[in-house]
């Protein structure tokens, strides 16, 4: 019986992705391997599976007769025989409310069958996997993006200020590489055609203390090395003619040509319906439950409840949830949640023209965003007063009017926080196949994600200097130190609990 | 007067509204509208005093569409006026006091 | 100011908060019952105007010793009312960040009754938001609780009982009721006359409304509903027509009726924004309103601490509101410890009865005066469907056409539910037109989450929020 969802075509002929289930190898924690026989028409691996489900454990699927004692094996997939190994999962306890790992008792040979074929998957339709579905698409590329959620743009990128952000992102090398991305920005909204409440007026860091100021002051001399950075210093009353709406606290601030702001929901959503007018499929209410692999490590497909969509490229871009996502292919992610709080104004008249460091007033709907809040609570998303009063004290310092405007609402967004606050982006050279595009400002650097991504699956390379992303760079470290500095707590790469860990507050 | 606690409404006390506020004239409120001054009773709400004054409309959407009173309980939001600088006040929640400035452009 | 402590918060000073505050005063609670409106009553009991004559009838005057009655216990027992006072949010830990007209506070409390009442159903048709076109409860807000008329020629319009008291109260203040029209026909009632005999008591009240109307010569008329508003910056008519029983407009039935306002009342929604909130269970239940929290015959909710009372409970009526009310008020004072189980259970046997039987009732006038799918049909491609922000039922449609939304999904996408109002304007219009659209059922959509501010906040009150730290 075929796959209902619409999106991955009515009417294609679905066709068993093994044949069940010759053998199963189980390896129980002693050590000791024990060896189950079951029968080869399909369904019928009942035996293997309540073995494997005792132990919780990786499992093989084997086409009957063959001898097998290793995890690998040789299986009927897809009308071809190729070697695969399929890992259902770590073999460390995780957490399952937020994703749905197999274990083994979900898995049976319908979870198996092969849904859908593709050239690449993108998990996670947000700022970032949606414009790598959208860039992929339109190089002609044939892509599924795939998310748990029933709409796109379901989490961190609908709960952010909506700011394309240059001016203060250091070291110089990812200066140049928000730059690169927020110049890609007007190409995009124009090809979009769509209301995005799109502008690059130029942005504006503020200072309300001497300290704050000279701390700006000696950051945009940095930045004024770099080439194609338009940087400004002005003083408080300089500022003031700029956007009248500043209040007399302010005692300078730093402008940069470069930043500009968007409605965030709107975009993503613009893309979305771009990247299926360019003949992308999009596939929501689906969550990732494991990755195929071959024994030499490429990915062979993803799965996910409905069955296995074969597949020759798998982009992460789940964002917070990424860690989730890599562990299925024994990668380990590092990434945190970093939870932001924003406040929500009513809609108001034109007041303020250039997004501040932390806020921005949206172009046509006229509410105000103001965040700025950062702290490590893992995948807690509530607000706490403190925080939203702190946002509220900032914004009517900054802009003296807002005080007499209501607050619509108040949310929180989770940043998927990498230890050295730059993202991970590119392939990962030990599975073949298997890129990461993970990191906070998502929305300042999704157009770059969109490039680079497409260009490394359709042409093999990317002229973007990529290397200081390197998802593997803390490989073999054990970056326990690092990692207490700058998510003051103490996480181990290597812990067993990975990535429970590291999501947990 | 602490919390806004109802006033005059103890045992033995009658049923209905007593003074609202104890500077307040006991049958007539004087509050401007849009640079107007207008009389409200004593317990109107600034939605039953405009209303009663006949001004129409209390605001004008974006799309610069008028909008009055609809729900007259203070869920929908159309009756939000600005009194007192304070945007977006829902005129039917609010009591009428004296000297309040509204303004419904 | 540090953080206040109060034993049990009601939140709604309606008939279920009063009656649920009597009863939890009566055991030895410190009660507080806190309201946003200006006066205590809710709809139900809302306080009339003093320069409108008061009504001099049985009906009339029974409401009135009800709200005496209840006042009277509450005072006796220390209960404060705190009135222009809103919630605003709801945090971990039992509390609530409140506001009054002093600015915004915190309150920490050990139970909390939400007993936060309804409000009308919007439903949608072209013209809904001129000026002049009302909900039939804010009609009965005006005329009743200010001695304003909404108008000064109103139709009044809808399904329900409902419409018969919001009309007498319009006749009361002094406007021309051109006419009441009634979805439904009596025909359609007759699957009820059965149950309906069980709650004969209810008739001389039907009765008298329908009395007091004709002799003030207002025309009743079943089987009709309005199909549009019509005026330049104000209602200056409306367009009306006869329905079959799917309440679909009949071709070459309509009419024009010269009016200065109209009334609208197709039943009404529970306001759960602070159940859900504060995170409690829900099921959707459709003819009780839709999304209701879950509670237990004692009006106990997911969390342990917080009961439920009145309409916010599930629709049902003034009378079930008060029942309900009553019992969770003794529900709380048991789980305080202050009366024992038994006390509790006895106390709870005198009103038991009464709860279910007005509960049946209720229950018979929800099935009879449901709404019914042919009113979608009266939203044109151009009728808003989202009056915050303006959107028209077109771009839904289209939007459904090409994707398969939830409700959250559909808001990110049109914004729909992301203006002032909260999504209460439109959050059970667009279940109905997706679930058309779509062909999916209600309960599939899944709910508008809800975010603090419940009711809007000013930025400096925000910012002058005194925390418990200070």
């Amino acid at each position: 019986m075929c796959h209902a969802n619409p999106e991955l075509g009515a009417g294609r002929s679905c066709r068993p992705a093994c044949t069940w289930l010759g053998l199963a190898t189980v390896r129980g924690t002693s050590g000791v391997a024990a060896r189950a026989r079951a029968s080869a028409t399909a369904g019928s691996g009942r035996l293997a599976l309540e073995l494997m489900r005792a132990f919780s454990v990786p499992i093989v699927v084997q086409e009957e007769g063959r001898d097998n004692a290793l995890a690998q094996g040789v299986l009927h997939l897809w009308g071809i025989c190729m070697p695969v190994g399929i890992s259902c999962g770590p073999p460390w306890p995780v957490r399952t409310e937020w994703c749905s790992l197999p274990d083994a008792s979900t898995m049976t040979a319908a979870s198996l069958r092969e849904i859908a074929e593709t050239e690449a998957v993108v998990i996670g339709a947000g700022s970032v996997g949606t414009s790598i579905a959208y860039a992929l698409a339109n190089r002609g590329a044939d892509v599924i993006l795939l998310d748990r959620a029933a709409s796109v743009c379901a989490e961190t990128s609908a709960a952010n200020a909506g700011l394309i952000w240059v001016q203060t992102k250091v070291p110089a090398y990812y200066t140049r590489f928000s730059l690169l991305s927020s110049n890609l920005y007007p190409d995009l909204v124009r090809a979009l055609d769509d209301d995005v409440e799109y502008d690059r007026p130029g942005g504006l860091r503020l200072a309300l203390t001497e300290p704050d100021w000279e701390e700006a002051i000696h950051l945009a001399e940095q930045q004024r090395q770099v080439a194609g950075l338009s940087i400004e210093i002005l003083d408080g009353d300089a500022v003031r003619r700029l956007e009248p709406a500043v209040g007399p606290d302010v005692v300078g601030g730093i402008h940069c040509r470069q930043d500009g702001h968007i409605n965030p929901i709107l975009y993503v959503h613009a893309l979305a319906r771009g990247a299926r007018r360019k003949g992308a499929r999009i596939v929501l209410r689906t969550a990732v439950t494991g990755i195929v692999r071959r024994p030499d490590g490429a990915v062979a497909g993803v799965v996910t409840p409905e069955g296995v969509i074969r597949t020759r490229a798998v982009v992460n871009a789940a964002g917070v949830l990424a860690p989730v996502v890599a562990a299925m292919v024994g990668f380990r992610l590092p990434i945190i949640p970093c939870r932001g709080q924003v406040v929500v104004t009513e809609a108001l008249p034109p007041t303020l023209t250039r997004p501040l460091a932390n806020m921005q007033q949206t172009a046509r709907s006229g509410v105000f965003l103001c965040g700025e809040t950062g702290d490590f609570a893992g995948l807690d998303k509530s607000t706490d007063l403190a925080s939203m009063r702190s946002v509220a004290r900032r914004a009517i310092r900054l802009i003296p009017t807002l005080a007499r405007s209501q607050v619509l609402r108040v949310f929180a967004g989770l940043r998927p926080w990498p230890p050295d606050g730059v993202p991970f982006l590119g392939p990962v050279s030990t599975i073949p196949g298997f890129y990461v595009a993970v990191g906070h400002s998502g929305i300042t650097l999704s157009p770059l994600y969109g490039k680079v991504l497409s260009e490394l699956i359709v042409d093999g390379r990317t002229d973007v200097p990529i290397e200081p992303y390197d998802p593997c760079r803390f490989d073999g470290r054990d970056e326990v130190v690092f990692i207490r500095e700058h998510y003051r707590r103490d996480v181990s790469l290597k812990d067993p609990s990975w990535p429970t860990a590291l999501l947990s507050a | 007067m602490a919390h806004g606690t109802f006033v005059g409404l103890k045992k033995g006390d009658s049923m209905h509204t007593a003074s609202v506020n104890d500077t307040e004239s006991k049958s007539v409120i004087m509050f401007e509208v849009d640079g107007r001054a207008i009389n409200a009773r004593v317990g109107d709400t600034v939605a039953s005093a405009l209303l009663t004054a006949g001004i129409q409309p209390f605001r004008r959407t974006r799309s610069a569409a008028p909008r009055s009173v609809f729900c007259g309980m203070g869920v929908c939001y159309d009756c939000a006026v600005t009194i007192d600088g304070l945007r977006s006040v829902r005129a039917c929640m609010t009591r009428v006091r004296n000297g309040m400035k509204v303004e419904t452009k | 100011m540090t953080m206040e402590h109060i034993q049990v918060v009601i939140v709604g000073a309606g008939p279920a908060g009063l009656a649920a505050a009597a009863e939890a005063s009566r055991a030895g609670a410190q009660v507080v019952v806190l309201d946003e409106q200006p006066t205590p009553g809710g709809q139900y009991l809302r306080q009339r105007c003093p320069d409108v004559p008061q009504p001099d009838d049985a009906i009339s005057r029974a409401a009135e010793e009800i709200k005496a009655t209840l006042l009277r216990d509450l005072f006796a027992h220390g209960v404060e009312i705190r009135t222009e006072t809103s919630v605003w949010a709801a945090f971990a830990g039992d509390v609530l960040a409140v506001q009054t007209l002093q600015g915004s506070r915190i309150v920490h409390y050990e139970r909390l009754v939400v007993a936060t009442g309804a409000y009308d159903r919007p439903v949608a048709f072209p013209g809904w938001t001129l000026p002049g076109v009302f909900t039939a409860g804010g009609a009965q807000a005006l005329t009743k609780g200010y001695g304003v008329v909404p108008g000064r020629r109103v139709l009044v319009a809808g399904s329900g009982p409902f419409l018969f008291p919001a009309a007498v109260e319009l006749v009361r203040a002094g406007a021309e009721v051109v006419g009441v029209l009634e979805a439904t026909t009596p025909f359609q009632w007759r699957s009820g006359l059965g149950s309906a005999w069980r709650h004969r008591e209810r008739v001389p009240e039907a009765l008298h409304y329908f009395r007091l109307l004709r002799a003030a010569r207002v025309p009743i008329r079943f089987g009709r509903v309005v199909t549009a508003a019509e005026g330049e910056g104000h209602v200056d008519g409306v367009m009306t027509a006869r329905v079959d029983t799917r309440w679909r407009p009949i071709a070459g039935t309509e009419e024009r009726v010269a009016v200065d306002a109209v009334c609208v009342g197709f039943g009404f929604l529970p306001s759960t924004e602070l159940t859900r909130a504060l995170a409690l269970q829900h099921q959707f239940d459709g003819l009780r309103g839709g999304w209701i929290p879950v509670h237990d015959a004692d009006m106990q909710t997911s969390a342990p601490q917080v009961f439920v009372a009145g309409e916010a409970a599930g629709i049902g009526s003034a009378q079930v509101a008060l029942l309900s009310g009553r019992l969770a008020g003794i529900a709380v004072a048991r789980s305080l410890g202050l009366i024992s189980a038994r006390d509790a259970e006895t106390r709870m046997a005198m009103v038991r009865p009464d709860y279910q039987h007005a509960r049946d009732f209720a229950d018979l006038i929800l099935r009879t005066f449901a709404i019914r799918p042919g009113l979608l049909q009266l939203i044109t491609d151009n009728t808003l469907v989202c009056r915050c922000e303006e959107i028209a039922a077109s771009r839904v449609r289209a939007r459904a056409r090409e994707w398969r939304d939830d409700l959250h999904g559909i808001k990110g996408a049109l914004r729909i539910g992301m203006g002032q109002c909260q999504g209460r304007n439109c959050g059970r219009l667009m279940t109905s037109l997706l679930s058309d659209a779509l062909a999916t059922g209600e309960a599939d959509l899944g709910m508008l989450s809800v975010r603090a501010p419940l009711k809007t906040i000013s930025v400096a009150a925000l910012a002058g929020l005194e925390l418990d730290d200070e």
